[in-house]
């Protein structure tokens, strides 16, 4: 993919992540793919925080002792990968507003059964919405948001793990795959604006 | 600890002394909250947020976790003094519509 490239490495803590989120940050500040930004440092902020929460993820929830992260940017687009190893990214189809497994054998582990292949789940829910997991094969799931149709702002029915939110919310498009050799990628899109075009 | 506590008008107003609010001072947070609740009967608290210039998203869980607390109490967390980069993470959470937010401390203390 033609573009800057960047690759990291670090040791899996959050101290280490807050440190490379703002060396990341620092780079593509000069970077004339963000200068030509019309609103640089709105830009600049949601990157901050997508990296952040994307290395703080890894951080919590990858087994490994070192979080990689790669970043391809060119004029129309940055494209974030973390990759991890274990048991890969669990879909779970939960149960109403508790986010409890509705399956009696818990979450499904990739590869991903065949018979949820193009199916759309949610997968966690708050108050005002619900992030749903599209099964595109059996190794790649999409994430995305839906807005709840009933919503409610009873105070026990607000989650306090935005993590994921946030990584969908900055993003165009957020993707998980699954590799043979038991690797898995979470690969973030975000497109750039040039203007008042959205590429 | 990065966090000072200070009662004002029957208002418990927490000054949170961090410019980056994040995991490693978010389980402090929750533990003052819950402390605050349970050993102090702690219903009303003012947060602080004007020395905070990122939040991320375990502080603001840390907040919910606060907010789950003393409302089991029929008490209120009010939010004040928000930089632009947190304000903007109560929007893209959408906590704007849980939190009653104020720009300085007068209003908050007083809205209770």
């Amino acid at each position: 993919m033609p573009g800057n490239n960047y690759s990291y490495c670090i040791p899996s803590t959050l101290n280490q992540a807050s440190k490379l989120t703002e060396e990341i940050v620092a780079e593509m500040r000069g970077l004339t793919a963000l200068s030509m930004q019309t609103d640089k440092n709105k830009v600049l902020q949601d990157i901050r925080l997508l990296i952040y929460e994307l290395l703080t993820n890894e951080v919590e929830h990858a087994d490994g002792q070192t979080v990689c992260l790669s970043v391809n940017i060119d004029d129309e687009r940055i494209v974030f990968e973390t990759g991890s190893t274990g048991r890969g990214f669990p879909i779970k189809v939960i149960n109403g507003w508790n986010n409890e497994v509705d399956h009696p054998d818990g979450l499904f582990f990739p590869p991903y059964p065949g018979a949820l292949i193009g199916k759309e789940l949610s997968f966690y829910r708050d108050f005002d919405f619900s992030i749903d997991c599209i099964v595109i094969s059996e190794t790649t799931v999409r994430l995305k948001l839906s807005e709840l149709a009933e919503k409610s702002l009873e105070i026990d029915k607000i989650n306090e793990h935005f993590g994921l939110f946030l990584i969908i919310t900055l993003s165009d498009m957020v993707e998980y795959i699954y590799n043979e050799n038991g690797t898995g990628i979470f690969k973030i899109t975000k497109y750039l604006k040039t203007g008042d075009n959205n590429i | 600890m990065d966090y000072t506590v200070e009662e004002v008008n029957g208002v418990t107003v927490i000054n949170v002394n961090a410019r980056r609010a994040i995991a490693e001072n978010a389980k402090d947070l929750k533990a003052l909250i819950f402390d605050l609740v349970e050993k102090k009967n702690v219903k009303k608290i003012a947060l602080d947020l004007s020395a905070v210039e990122f939040a991320d998203s375990s502080f603001l869980g840390a907040i919910v976790s606060g907010l789950k607390k003393i409302t089991a109490v029929k008490g209120d967390i009010k939010i004040l003094g928000l930089q632009p980069p947190v304000r903007a993470m109560f929007e893209l959470t959408r906590l704007y519509k849980v939190f009653e937010i104020f720009d300085n401390k007068d209003d908050a203390i007083n809205s209770f």
